[in-house]
């Protein structure tokens, strides 16, 4: 009897998955009359999850929008998510997974530089397309990614040459030990060579750790003026808190820190700080004011709007406006070839993607932390600025 | 000589939060030989905790490293009976429960609080400053604390009827419970004393380092190669591993890089393991 159960059970098991087998290929077919489908690829755990989960808060605020206002061409955009846990390997393979099983018309998603290199021959071979919304070292060139973020060029070499005539002419240079501040750190040195300044000390910590002791102790007999830092996630609030522990008087001047991180922080260790990303909260425009009043209706779990959740924010907006202006919005190559020039009446400005390196033309902006914890822009580039890749 | 004195005292305090990282996993792994891979979330928990206590309800840091303690060791205990209990004396079983075990830990937390890095005050704020060193207070007081937390716990083990239990059964359980000791329950007291220590270390951790969800996992790492390398039944021993692993991460990170002190830190970890497997330091055993 014990024999004859355990069989059909057996038997149950295996039929229930070739079921479910077979209606997943018949309906991840081509997207459906009503719908198309598009991937939505971040990290909801491991290291890189905090900044994730605010792309993807941006990425879901414009798919509601959107599919409120009517969808693309009628029809409702349908996300397929894929969580990647902060492993730049799983990205790829869950990349993967969305264009050849899913059959996504385009993916939204990857956050850190590794993960974005690791997605790129994977969407390169089978010809799909990654809007990557996050602000990185540039340097990557492709006909399938569409980068919405900063690159060097409009972020730390206006940075850089703003702190020379302001803040200070010795650097300190300081990131975690992966591509993004090794690249940002060798055009730093470029251009305080060319602007003059100097550079006292180059450090990089483990990935993730949080421990600043002797790096703190270096900052201290190097005595810089600036304490110039790509430093992100865990690592980037624990330098904060650390930095204000040991009671250094160097100035921090960060390239990814941003109001969500200030509230970690704390006002004390981030008073009188430097910020350098292209969009704030308390940026002024029309578009800006509605998307921050949606914002704080629609996400409730005390985040701020930041620029990565504006990243994942445009990058949305601008593939929804690139599959409205191409003639099928789930033939992603009329999408890729839609998004040469497009604008976009974005909470960070009027922006646009430039038709040649698929790239965006940004504003940059300057902000420094005052003795309250909040954010004052203190320069913001009178037009946006070209990218150079 | 100033900044080798510097390297010298931040190393220490390394070795401190390393130190009471690693209490609760040997007192787990040594004395009741269970290999628990969710002590990198009960460090988190202490460190939530903290957070809540201190942030959100507003008492004293003080107060907030108690609840800490006692939350975390009420959670230990939880654990214990609901998974560990289940398989005593099967450790790859064990360890894939408490590995199941961190993750819903990690991603409950997840969903009440965020991923985002949680704040909390560092109580003790000023530095002392002389020639061209500088420690914080907050270092001070931790060293201090952890001090006392060892001492407390080498004590608790050696002299209170309490500790002489735990001992008794971790040398010989059936000769302990013929003598009328309640193993069970001595078992999940020493598993919750073991996470309270975890909680109290994720108390001194959070003003200074990052509270998130994920935090647990490099805590989880040091903890196990610290106590496997000090020997895993020996205090005398972690706290030796602690020391060595602390100051050389110090020591080696200031002379060149932090990335390059870890892998040369870990590399002698696996010396000292391909030599001396049972420990630097280890108790005779009399079987």
């Amino acid at each position: 009897m014990k024999k004859k159960l355990a069989l059909f059970l057996a038997g149950a098991v295996l039929f229930s998955g070739l079921l479910a087998g077979c209606g997943k290929s018949a309906g991840a077919s081509a997207s459906g009359a009503q719908t198309v489908k598009i991937g939505v690829l971040y990290s909801l755990s491991g290291v890189t999850s905090v900044s994730e989960k605010q792309l993807y808060d941006g990425t879901k605020l414009a798919v509601q929008q959107i599919n409120a206002a009517g969808g693309v061409h009628g029809k409702q955009i349908k996300t397929v998510f894929a969580d990647y846990a902060s492993d730049p390997a799983k990205a790829a393979d869950k990349a993967r997974k969305l264009i050849l099983d899913e059959k996504v018309a385009a993916i939204v998603g990857t956050c850190s530089s590794s993960a974005v290199r690791a997605v790129k021959p994977v969407v390169e071979q089978y010809k799909s397309l990654l809007v990557y919304p996050q602000s990185y070292e540039g340097q990557m060139q492709s006909n399938n990614i569409v980068c919405v973020g900063c690159v060097p060029n409009q972020q730390a070499e206006i940075f850089v040459n703003w702190l020379l005539k302001n803040a200070g002419k010795k650097f300190f240079l300081i990131g975690c030990d992966f591509v993004y501040p090794q690249v940002e750190n060798k055009l730093a040195k470029q251009y305080l060579a060319k602007g003059g300044g100097t550079v006292v000390g180059e450090e990089y910590v483990p990935y993730g750790s949080t421990d600043f002791s002797s790096v703190l102790n270096k900052i201290k007999t190097s005595n810089p003026d600036i304490i110039y830092s790509e430093l992100t996630g865990d690592s980037n609030v624990a330098f904060y808190k650390q930095y204000a522990a040991y009671g250094l008087t160097a100035t921090i001047a960060s390239l990814t820190t941003n109001e969500t991180v200030l509230k970690s922080i704390g006002v004390a260790a981030a008073k009188d700080s430097y910020i350098c990303v292209d969009y704030f909260k308390n940026v002024k425009n029309p578009v800006n004011a509605a998307f921050v009043k949606e914002y704080k209706e629609k996400i409730k779990d005390g985040t701020e709007p930041t620029y990565a959740v504006v990243g994942g924010y445009n990058g949305m907006k601008f593939l929804a406006g690139a599959m409205e202006k191409a003639k099928d919005p789930s033939d992603t190559q009329q999408i890729i070839a839609a998004f040469k020039g497009l604008t976009l009446d974005s909470p960070s400005g009027a922006i646009s993607i430039d038709p040649v390196n698929n790239h965006a033309h940004l504003y940059c902006r300057i902000a420094k932390v005052d003795g309250k914890g909040e954010i004052n822009v203190i320069y913001e580039s009178p037009k946006t600025i070209a990218p150079k890749s | 000589m100033d900044s080798f004195l510097a390297l010298v005292l931040n190393g220490l305090d390394s070795s401190a939060l390393i130190l009471i990282a690693a209490l609760g996993m040997v007192i787990i792994c040594g004395l009741m030989n269970v290999i628990n891979l969710a002590h990198g979330e009960l460090i988190m928990i202490g460190a939530y905790t903290t957070f809540y206590v201190t942030q959100v309800l507003g008492y004293s840091f003080a107060l907030a490293m108690v609840a800490a303690a006692l939350v975390t060791a009420a959670a230990g205990a939880v654990i214990e009976v609901v998974v560990v209990k289940r398989l005593v004396g099967r450790p790859a079983e064990t360890m894939l429960a408490t590995f199941g075990v961190s993750v819903v830990l990690q991603q409950t937390t997840n969903l009440m609080f965020g991923a985002q890095s949680q704040y909390v005050a560092i109580p003790v704020e000023g530095k002392l400053a002389f020639g061209k060193v500088v420690v914080p207070y907050y270092n001070i007081f931790t060293v201090a604390f952890v001090a006392a937390v060892l001492l407390g716990t080498v004590l608790l083990l050696k002299e209170t009827r309490f500790g002489k239990r735990v001992r008794a059964i971790s040398q010989n359980r059936g000769m302990a419970e013929c003598l009328g000791i309640d193993s069970s329950l001595v078992d999940t007291l020493t598993f919750a004393f073991g996470s309270g220590l975890a909680g109290l270390a994720g108390a001194l951790v959070a003003p200074v380092k990052s509270v998130s969800p994920f935090m647990g996992s490099p805590y989880l790492v040091t903890s196990f190669m610290t106590s496997v390398v000090g020997g895993v039944a020996s205090f005398f021993g972690t706290t030796v591993g602690s020391l060595m692993v602390g100051e050389s991460t110090a020591l080696i990170g200031g002379v060149s890089n932090d990335v390059l002190a870890n892998i040369i830190v870990f590399l002698m970890i696996i010396f000292a393991i391909r030599f001396k497997p049972e420990g630097l330091f280890t108790k005779k055993e009399g079987r």
